[in-house]
């Protein structure tokens, strides 16, 4: 990312100003509004479809809707969680049509690394301090295995969880998002992350 | 039971994690894990769940999804769609296009009143059996007042029936008074009068109303069935006018001919004051 450009995403414009802005044909809001969402719509599609390749071009497709759409965004919803209804409706209906992405899962190679991955989760699993989420991070194996076990929830669950952890929305804007009920929510999340931690540990047998 | 195994308690559990609830609730959540080992072992299993996922590093969205977006939009624009940077000429895009909305729906609205016109009209409007009048070589209207209206309805119906002129009739009823509208030839005319003479003395009184051109509408009192088809053939019959040189002949069209023949009588039957 060119210098110049991070320095005028840096300006703090309310996005009611550049949406109105691109509505007028305003090319710089335009771009503006994607440079300050395009990380975290990013993020959250790459966590959903997994491929990299895949959740580039969603993401710019994202924008392009976004753009077309415009003039029918009513101001409802912010534009934050408009935005991210589009992406995700994108991303889900994707992985709907693209069902053999799906359980691609990494095959366990039986390298060192790996081998020290699987006991480190798990300690994780089993521990009962919580795990410093610094060293998770920077562990890339064990980071794969995590996602791994994501791609093998459904794509509904994936979804919460994603909108939860990884873009830290709230259940209410969770729930504005998916077009859920907010007990839809809680359930779905629940059942979720329960599902998570079995997938975890049944890929550690 | 434990109160673990309750899906209500694994949401309590997953939405205290989450700082979803109240203060009231949290306190409730506390109080449950500091006596219950099992409640605060789930705790822990669902903090580290969400922990692993949340420390997911972040990646940098590839720098190319900005220039895509553009050569996606341009794209668009060579197939006749809005440009990246187009500055909307004449107005605001969301202006125009909640004038074309706003024009729409009054066309939807036009149309949806002319349509409920149509069906009101429909419904209401009385039904015109009368077929329309063409242009015709004689029009008049024949009175014809009796104490035995039945009677002589029945006489008259009997007699179109019985001239095969029921296809060129239409009848009404208005107020106690019976209306036959007849379009035919005159010869038609001539046989259906010729028939109607034996009911003429069940008519207290019988009056022609005949409209020219020239002297407008005329009457004729206590006209015989004779006398209206001398009257007809009166008017339809042009005056020759004096020939000073060779008559040249003009041959009209075979239609034209046949329509100018058509006669129109109107017959209202009316009870005797």
């Amino acid at each position: 990312m060119e210098k110049g450009v991070t320095e005028v995403v840096n300006i703090k414009i309310d996005d009611a100003v550049l949406v109105e802005r691109c509505r007028q044909g305003d090319s710089a809001a335009m771009e503006r509004l994607i440079l300050k969402y395009q990380n975290r719509i990013y993020n959250v599609i790459l966590r959903i479809c997994v491929n990299t390749d895949d959740a580039t071009e969603l993401t710019q497709d994202t924008f392009v809707k976004i753009i077309e759409k415009i003039d029918e965004f009513e101001g409802r919803s912010s534009f934050y969680t408009w935005a991210f209804r589009i992406a995700v409706n994108l991303t889900l209906n994707y992985c709907q049509r693209n069902v053999r992405f799906k359980h691609k899962s990494l095959d366990a190679e039986d390298d060192e690394h790996n081998r020290q991955a699987r006991r480190e989760l798990k300690e994780f699993l089993t521990d009962e301090s919580c795990p410093d989420p610094a060293a998770v991070a920077q562990n890339k194996e064990l980071c794969d295995m995590v996602i791994d076990a994501l791609m093998k929830l459904d794509d509904a669950h994936r979804a919460v969880v994603v909108l939860r952890d990884i873009e830290g929305m709230n259940y209410a804007r969770i729930a504005e998002v998916l077009d859920i009920e907010l007990g839809t929510v809680k359930s779905r999340l629940s059942r979720a992350r329960s599902n998570l931690r079995k997938i975890m540990e049944a890929n550690l047998q | 039971m434990s109160q673990i195994e309750n899906p209500n308690m694994e949401e309590l559990l997953n939405s205290y994690i989450d700082g979803e609830l109240t203060e009231r609730e949290n306190t409730e959540v506390q109080r449950l894990i500091s006596r219950d080992a099992q409640a605060a072992q789930r705790l822990r299993e669902l903090q580290t769940s969400k922990m692993l996922v949340s420390s997911l590093p972040r990646a940098e969205a590839p720098a190319r999804i900005l220039d895509g977006v553009k050569a996606s939009l341009e794209t668009e624009v060579l197939s006749g769609e809005r440009a990246w940077n187009e500055e909307p000429s004449g107005g605001r895009v969301g202006v125009r296009h909640l004038m074309v909305r706003k024009f729409l729906a009054a066309a939807a609205m036009v149309g949806l009143v002319a349509i409920l016109g149509v069906v009101v009209y429909t419904i209401v409007a009385p039904e015109h059996n009368i077929p329309p009048v063409p242009a015709v070589a004689f029009d008049g209207r024949l009175e014809l007042k009796t104490d035995v209206l039945s009677t002589v309805n029945a006489f008259i119906d009997r007699a179109i029936e019985g001239k095969g002129l029921s296809g060129s009739i239409s009848v009404e009823s208005r107020g106690g008074k019976r209306v036959y509208s007849l379009t035919c030839s005159q010869g038609d005319l001539n046989l259906l009068l010729a028939d109607l003479a034996d009911v003429w003395g069940s008519c207290d009184s019988t009056t022609l109303f005949v409209g020219t051109k020239m002297a407008g509408e005329q009457k004729f009192d206590g006209v015989s069935t004779a006398g209206i088809i001398k009257i007809v053939d009166d008017l339809i019959t042009p005056v020759k006018p004096i020939i000073t040189k060779p008559e040249e002949k003009i041959e009209e069209p075979t239609s034209r001919v046949k329509d100018a023949k058509k006669v129109h009588l109107s017959i209202v039957v009316a009870g005797s004051e």
